[in-house]
């Protein structure tokens, strides 16, 4: 959990004070993500947890910064997309355990 | 009947609100406009929509009107035949496709839900409301291919999943898919709106594949629903493939010159929005007027509750894996809807520029959100029950709250789409704080009456419009109207030449413009010679066109005057009556006719092939036609080749053409100091004279007392006599091969794009014998001409007055035969036909034909043979299926 809340405190120190541009970014922190919740068997509902956070900030920004709100939506996308990976995966592991 | 209602309650809710667009119309009046400009009139294509070649526009183009034919065009075409008005006709095709996507949707969300008895009945209730009112609707209520798209795909999804899941392979399953896709097939004429079932059905066999591991079964499945599908489209594939897959480099390159591939931030396709045009201004007005209000509070929040409350759904866990598939395709949705931007833009620029026909993607949010709407349908709809029954089960004190829910999210999705539910997402009087942009169309009296009148003279004489037609043209008519291309296409029954709406994208395009263009020459205008090739019969002015939106477009006395001062022209009509206020406002108010109908002369019959008198051969481009009428006179019979156009190279030497014009506008070579070397080739031995533009040469004395010379290989040349702005030297004898220009004027000043050159060297005219045959034509229809033709001393050479396509053939008897095909007059079909073809004989009967038809008629029958097979194995199956069930 606290892996998490430095994730997402991390992104919103990039998007706000940092403002790297690069997409590599995009791909880097999503692979350390999921490493990481395989590594400490993370439930996946709290990676999707954090692109709803992501998604409702974006919301927010929309009435403020749009630029911003933009940046905010593709860290949601990212996560969800992980999450919803993740999610996927945890449930075949779940059923292969049953079986 | 009472069971069914209890269990499916939900579909009076889904009945009541497809009732929605009954409420949109106006009494008498009919919504059109825009790019769907035809549907002012749809069954007037559908006689010619039958055929592979459509000749009521730009001189004949490949025709892509097929898949128009069923159920579109006939619905409108048998609904007016049998005396239903169009108004009430579009109220029923909108009503009813409004309901059955909610009602299909409906049935689909509930199947894949399985829950208990009851389950399901509220996600697919919420899942069939938002698939009805959403904001990709709200902004695009009247599309063909989009009403189509979104009915049809929960059914295609639905059948190919039972198919997939079925033990052994159901071909039960596969016909019905290729049925299913035949209903849906006009939405193919704008495939980039149909694409996303296909990758829709794509996605979801990777899914199945992957986590059934039924790998073998599925596959085949696969394979078999796609053959059948193709099979059961084939009356109009052939047609798709003659005439989008071998679409010109041209046509790309227009369609990519406006592209919107940026315009939609991931933000926006989240909330299913990001429209290009949704928040352009209009001056100080938004384009669109409802479109400031979701920027601001609450609209910003709701439109995210959406997203919101779809993604929340992965929160309820479950063992229905088709819920992870709709969240996976949510993303899919939103990530190409973005198109261009972050994260990842590069993909979609790289499929862009580099892989054929992704172009038609250039606006990303119309072509893909429908994926992502289509999703959080089925994933808004599993989040309510889901949270329901969790309230339920183990939160009971909130169970009031639950039950309202439902009825709450209900009432999000009509707030978000206020526009649509009240029907103020039509364009009408109040957009643009102008009537002439609204949708609601009242096709006035005078154009029906003009229609007769020319179903009376000639209906197939070709018609040029005027003033310049330009996209987004609008119309002063009792109610207005805004459209992409004239309203003469789909109200008269003649044949169109018009000038391009955006960009020319053909030689007929090119070739138009030039007439357009030739009315900034005022009362010297001369567009016969235009007129002439085109086979123009008549030239309607359309005064009741605003004039005040685009350059190049002359207010009804401007033009009235130019066409009056046309001495080949006869006004032969006039309809209904107009007020005007004159441009220059000197002449105050006056009335005018609202179309005016000109003849021109000699032209009254269509003349669909001939044979040309002379031909003339230009080295250069149809431009040139700008400079060749100005110092050659234009007589009816000729034939120009231009050698820069065509599609192969020909050389004159392979017909005996009675003169030569060589342009030497990008001929340049080098230039010393002041000294311009130009290198140019003549194809045939000849005498022959340097032509001057005196426009030029006296623009460059005015500025200094210079003394210009002119020399052919070394040889001085003198302007010896002049005619019109064309200055001529004395003929030179110049042997075949490549010679040498040299002057002095400052020709660097003369750009490409200029539509006048500064030299050519035209040969003189030789005493030639007539060239041409005599020839009976006969048009069978738009894609097949029988002729009959006289032997001529030596080759002969046939004229299709239709635009160039290199499938219209050439058949003697039956068999095919390969005569030199080229460009002939910049924009039409010429053949070479060889003296050894007629074998003797004094006269032939040639047929020519475009041969797409020919492949496309084929396809028909093995088409309808299927449906027929189709249609008799699931009558057998059915019946098969309740002998059983009776049995049992």
């Amino acid at each position: 959990m606290s892996f998490f809340i430095a994730l997402i405190s991390l992104i919103l120190v990039n998007i706000f004070l940092l403002k790297i541009e690069s997409e590599l970014i995009y791909v880097f922190i999503p692979v350390i993500v999921i490493f990481t919740e395989k590594h400490f068997k993370v439930d996946a509902k709290i990676t999707i947890v954090s692109g709803l956070f992501f998604l409702s900030l974006c919301a927010v920004f929309m009435l403020i910064n749009e630029t911003v709100a933009s940046k905010l939506a593709v860290w949601a996308f990212l996560l969800l997309l992980s999450g919803t990976f993740k999610m996927i995966f945890q449930q075949e592991e779940t059923k292969k355990l049953k079986k | 009947m009472l069971a069914l209602f209890k269990k499916n309650w939900p579909l009076a809710v889904i009945l009541l609100l497809g009732l929605v667009p009954f409420f949109w119309f106006r009494p008498g009046k009919i919504i059109a406009g825009g790019d769907n400009y035809l549907s002012i009139n749809p069954s007037a294509g559908y006689f010619e929509s039958f055929f592979s070649w459509n000749s009521k526009t730009d001189a004949g183009t490949p025709s892509f009107q097929k898949p128009l034919i069923f159920p579109y065009f006939t619905f409108y075409y048998f609904g007016q035949k049998i005396g239903i008005s169009l108004e009430f006709l579009q109220r029923v095709w909108l009503v009813f496709h409004f309901t059955a996507r909610g009602i299909f949707a409906y049935f689909f969300i509930r199947e894949i839900y399985r829950g208990k008895e009851k389950g399901g009945i509220v996600a697919g209730l919420i899942g069939a409301v938002f698939y009805m009112f959403n904001c990709l609707i709200m902004l695009d209520i009247m599309t063909l291919a989009r009403t189509l798209t979104f009915t049809y795909l929960p059914v295609m999804l639905y059948l190919f999943m039972k198919g997939l899941e079925k033990r052994k392979l159901s071909l039960r399953y596969c016909f019905l898919i290729a049925l299913v896709s035949i209903l849906y097939s006009p939405a193919n004429a704008n495939f980039p709106v149909v694409f996303p079932i296909y990758l829709i059905l794509a996605l979801y066999l990777v899914y199945y594949v992957i986590f059934s591991r039924r790998v073998k079964h599925s596959l085949f499945f696969a394979l078999i629903t796609a053959v059948f599908v193709l099979v059961a489209n084939l009356w109009w594939v052939t047609d798709f493939y003659f005439s989008q897959i071998q679409a010109s480099k041209q046509f790309i390159a227009a369609v990519k010159e406006y592209d919107f591939i940026e315009r939609t931030p991931i933000s926006e396709s989240f909330r299913t929005m990001g429209f290009w045009a949704f928040r352009t201004l209009l001056g100080d007005k938004p384009l669109i007027p409802f479109a400031l209000p979701y920027y601001k509070l609450p609209l910003v929040l709701l439109t995210f509750m959406i997203p919101f409350l779809s993604f929340s759904s992965l929160l309820f866990r479950s063992e229905n894996k088709k819920k992870y598939f709709f969240a996976l395709l949510a993303l899919t949705g939103i990530f190409l809807a973005k198109g261009a931007n972050p994260p990842f833009g590069f993909i979609y620029n790289f499929l862009y520029d580099k892989v054929p026909l992704f172009s038609s993607f250039r606006e990303p949010f119309a072509k893909f959100t429908l994926i992502h709407v289509f999703s959080f349908s089925v994933l808004l709809g599993f989040f309510t029950e889901d949270l329901y029954n969790y309230i339920a089960q183990k939160e009971k004190r909130y169970l009031k709250y639950a039950k309202v829910f439902p009825a709450v999210v209900i009432l999000t999705i009509l707030i978000i789409c206020y526009p649509l539910f009240l029907g103020k997402s039509i364009q009408d009087e109040t957009w643009y704080g102008d009537s002439r942009y609204s949708l609601f169309v009242k096709v006035p009296q005078y154009w029906k009456d003009l229609s007769i009148w020319l179903q009376r003279h000639n209906k197939d004489a070709r018609i040029l419009v005027f003033p310049k037609n330009f996209y987004g043209m609008t119309y002063n008519w009792e109610s207005g109207a805004s459209f992409a291309g004239p309203a003469a296409i789909p109200l008269l029954p003649n044949p169109i030449i018009m000038h391009p709406p955006r960009v020319p994208t053909s030689e007929q395009n090119r070739m138009a413009m030039l007439i357009y263009r030739s009315l900034y020459l005022g009362e010297k205008a001369d567009i016969f010679p235009y007129l002439d090739l085109f086979n123009v019969g008549y030239v309607l002015q359309q005064n009741d066109a605003a004039f005040n939106n685009e350059t190049g477009v002359f207010d009804p006395f401007i033009m009235n005057k130019l066409l009056s001062d046309q001495e080949y022209l006869k006004q032969e009509a006039g309809f209904g009556h107009l007020e005007f206020i004159n441009q220059d406002k000197k002449s105050g108010q006056r009335e005018v006719e609202a179309l005016g109908i000109f003849s021109v002369r000699g032209n009254n019959k269509r003349r669909y092939i001939y044979s040309p008198q002379e031909v003339i051969f230009v080295s250069g481009r149809l431009e040139d036609y700008w400079d060749i009428f100005s110092f050659s006179e234009y007589s009816t019979g000729s034939a120009y080749i231009f050698s820069g156009d065509q599609y192969e190279s020909i050389n004159p030497a392979q017909f005996s053409a009675s003169q030569i014009f060589i342009s030497l506008k990008n001929k340049l070579d080098s230039k010393n100091n002041e000294n311009y070397v130009y290198k140019f080739s003549v194809p045939v031995s000849s005498f022959f004279r340097l032509l001057i533009n005196n426009l030029l040469v006296g623009k460059s004395e005015e500025s200094g007392s210079k003394d210009y010379y002119f020399k052919i290989n070394g040889i001085d040349l003198n302007k010896s006599s002049n005619k019109g702005t064309w200055g001529r030297s004395e003929p030179l004898l110049l042997a075949e091969g490549q010679h040498t220009f040299e002057t002095n004027l400052p020709v660097e000043e003369i750009k490409d794009e200029y539509i006048t050159n500064p030299f050519w060297i035209i040969e003189e005219k030789k005493q030639t014998e007539l060239l041409s045959s005599e020839i009976i034509p006969q048009k069978i229809n738009p894609a097949k001409y029988k002729v009959e033709i006289s032997r001529n001393k030596g080759d002969s050479i046939l004229i299709l007055n239709e635009s160039f396509h290199p499938q219209w053939k050439v058949y003697y008897k039956n068999q095919e035969q390969k005569p030199i095909h080229f460009l002939a007059n910049g924009y039409a079909n010429g053949w070479i036909l060889p003296e050894e073809l007629f074998k003797g004989n004094e006269k032939i009967d040639l047929e020519i034909r475009y041969y797409p038809q020919e492949v496309a008629q084929k396809a028909a029958v093995v088409s309808v043979f299927f449906v027929f097979t189709a249609v008799s194995y699931l009558s057998i199956d059915l019946l098969a299926g309740l002998v059983k069930k009776r049995e049992q």
